[in-house]
């Protein structure tokens, strides 16, 4: 029962914020999104929800259009950021109405879960959400997420606000989730390390086209740091694609990525170190490719 | 939809909650200016303020719910569909149950009153219909095109609260006399075609608006 | 068990390593169960996909078999198949970066066996 998505192309008064992305979902697992600002995450992730039309393309769970049918939807989960600013007509509301609205739509919801995470949480939900800190209104989106006991379930900045003892706890709870339930969880992050080790998939997004869409480990093993003196680092990487290049006098730092075959000169005097996920991640999107 | 129709259906008591209030207040008043309570008295009233505490609640509620439950739903989830007719099941519910209520009250009056109040029935429903459809309009008007709604929403309340206040005004100086009352019941008594076809154009101009704008909403919490 | 996770190799490659620490330490004895994935995916806080790699490694060397149903066990012998294992990499993983360490700071091949020698008394 996958969820796939053909050739989407979304444009906003003329800019096209997501350039011909195709994607499988599969069951149970953990993706992981992850793209700059303005990438198109969230937008990708309203469309596959049936939560924004695209201008062109398809998405499909298990074959069957996820656009209006209520089937499809259910199955679906879709917590957002929630952003209750002044203008918002959510300031107004209480978190305790709003996990209610949600109880009542997600099928399968579990209310001892909820109950649980509140306590944990220490979230007084009977604050308005208006008056709620960026902390708290992530941790309503958590327990939305993980009580919907939706088949896929989509995360949007899932920790933002939150401080590192929170965090921790999300990702154990999330763990917990899943190896229970199985469910099919898609975060979308740009805490990239702290996640990394609990993504078995990352899809990385970058200015509205798909990157790359993988096995995390394969990815990451794919590219190294390769560092020494100048010359042997060029005559090393000789032909192979070198993004992130740092220099300090005679010695120079580079990020490679290896296409399957390809292969360092190790005879040369370097110093080869793997990469984490993070830099592997700056390295790919935060420059382009020096030749 | 049955999980969207127990939504509505709480949002709708909870209306009516407002609704009542609004009544009851007027109710209140009216009894202060009136000479004696007597049933007809209240028949021939309450009713009337139910029907204007409708108006106004329906065009108030209007607008705040469509910019904040349309897409909080459809982030929950919810067809569009299944939003839209949801939206109208909540408005023809609370037209319903202010008239039924009426209906109920002049059941139990005397005579003519009984007769009037029952017979206006129809024209009422035409009322209603109209200022939700209408009241909908501006709501989803508001909502889009904020600088037009923000006139619109001006006039509103000043139009809503004059009612209101109008209202209040002969209730606390005794209320509609019977002489005024029955002059009322005998303008809605006849319910002319003409108000029949508005309001069901003002409900299908409605609709249509709702459902285009629907099928291209934009998700933005 | 329970050591930190480093940057410095794949996750799956150190649950593997640290299982067979852990064997040849005597924390983990012959015929015992070893920790399920989903346990060492919560010790961790690593996908269990992961963790089943790692322990998908130790099963095709043969040091741990799997019991249907039950879970991952270690195998007779593992400790031994562990020891050999090392010793056979011991010339690739600790050797080599030690003569190339010699060999950028000038140590002859004399000095070294002195060296070593010396710390082997």
């Amino acid at each position: 029962m996958s969820l796939i998505c053909e050739n989407i192309v979304k444009t906003y008064s003329g800019k096209e914020v997501l350039q011909d992305v195709s994607l499988e979902l599969q069951p149970g697992k953990i993706y992981g999104l992850i793209g700059r600002n303005g990438a198109g995450k969230t937008t990708l992730l309203s469309i596959l929800t049936a939560q924004n039309p695209a201008t062109r393309g398809s998405v499909t769970l298990d074959g069957a259009p996820v656009w209006e049918n209520r089937r499809s939807l259910e199955k679906l989960c879709f917590s957002r950021e929630l952003n209750a600013n002044a203008e918002s007509g959510l300031a107004a509301m209480k978190a305790k109405e709003y996990l209610r609205i949600a109880s009542t739509y997600y099928e399968g919801w579990d209310k001892a879960l909820e109950e649980r995470l509140v306590q944990l949480f220490e979230l007084n939900t009977k604050k308005k959400m208006g008056k709620m800190s960026k902390g708290m209104l992530s941790m309503v989106t958590i327990i939305v997420a993980l009580c919907s006991k939706a088949p896929y379930t989509f995360l949007d900045e899932p920790v933002a606000g939150l401080d590192v003892v929170a965090r921790e706890q999300f990702y154990k709870l999330l763990l917990e989730e899943y190896t229970e339930s199985g469910r099919t969880f898609v975060v979308s992050t740009h805490i990239i390390e702290e996640a990394a080790d609990l993504l078995e998939e990352v899809i990385i997004l970058h200015q509205g086209k798909v990157l790359l869409s993988g096995e995390t480990q394969s990815f990451v093993d794919s590219a190294c740091h390769v560092s020494g003196k100048a010359e042997e680092v060029d005559a090393a990487v000789a032909g192979l694609e070198v993004r992130h290049v740092e220099t300090m006098g005679r010695s120079k730092g580079v990020t490679v990525f290896l296409e399957p075959g390809q292969k360092i000169d190790e005879s040369r005097d370097v110093s080869v170190q793997p990469v984490s996920l993070q830099r592997a991640f700056v390295a790919l999107c935060g420059e382009e490719e020096h030749k | 939809m049955k999980r969207n129709l127990r939504f509505w259906t709480r949002y709708t008591f909870e209306t009516m909650g407002v609704e009542l209030g609004a009544t009851a207040l007027l109710a209140v008043l009216a009894l202060f200016g009136a000479d004696g309570l007597d049933w007809s008295f209240f028949a021939s009233t309450v009713p009337l303020f139910l029907c204007i505490s409708a108006m106004f609640g329906i065009v108030m509620i209007n607008s705040g719910s469509q910019s904040l439950y349309v897409p909080l739903l459809i982030s929950m989830g919810e067809t569009r569909r299944n939003v839209f007719w949801g939206f109208h099941y909540f408005r023809a519910l609370v037209i319903a149950v202010t008239l039924a209520l009426c209906a109920l009250i002049w059941l139990a009056a005397p005579g003519e009153v009984s007769t009037a109040g029952l017979r206006s029935l129809p024209t009422l429903l035409c009322v209603l219909a109209a200022v939700s459809a209408l009241g909908s309009i501006m709501g989803t008007i508001f909502t889009r095109w904020r600088w037009a709604g923000m006139i619109l929403i001006i006039i509103i309340c000043g139009g809503g609260g004059g009612m209101l206040g109008a209202t209040g005004a002969i209730a606390a100086n005794g209320g509609f006399s019977q002489a005024d009352t029955l002059m009322l019941v005998s303008y809605l008594m006849k319910t002319p075609w003409w108000l029949a076809a508005a309001a069901l154009a003002a409900v299908a101009l409605d609709a249509a608006f709702q459902w285009v704008l629907l099928r291209k909403q934009e998700v933005r919490l | 068990m329970n050591e930190q996770l480093t940057g410095q190799k794949s996750i799956y490659i150190q649950i593997g390593e640290m299982m067979e620490t852990d064997i040849l330490r005597g924390i983990l004895l012959e015929e015992e169960q070893v920790p399920s994935t989903n346990e060492l995916a919560r010790l961790y806080t690593i996908n269990p996909a992961t963790a089943a790699k790692g322990v998908g490694l130790l099963v095709d060397e043969g040091i741990l078999y799997k019991r249907r149903g039950i879970g991952m066990f270690v195998s007779p012998g593992a400790r031994e198949k562990i020891l050999a294992k090392r010793r056979a990499a011991f010339a690739e993983n600790h050797l080599a970066p030690l003569l190339a360490e010699a060999r950028s700071l000038g140590i002859s091949k004399e000095e070294l066996i002195d060296m070593i020698g010396e710390r082997m008394k």
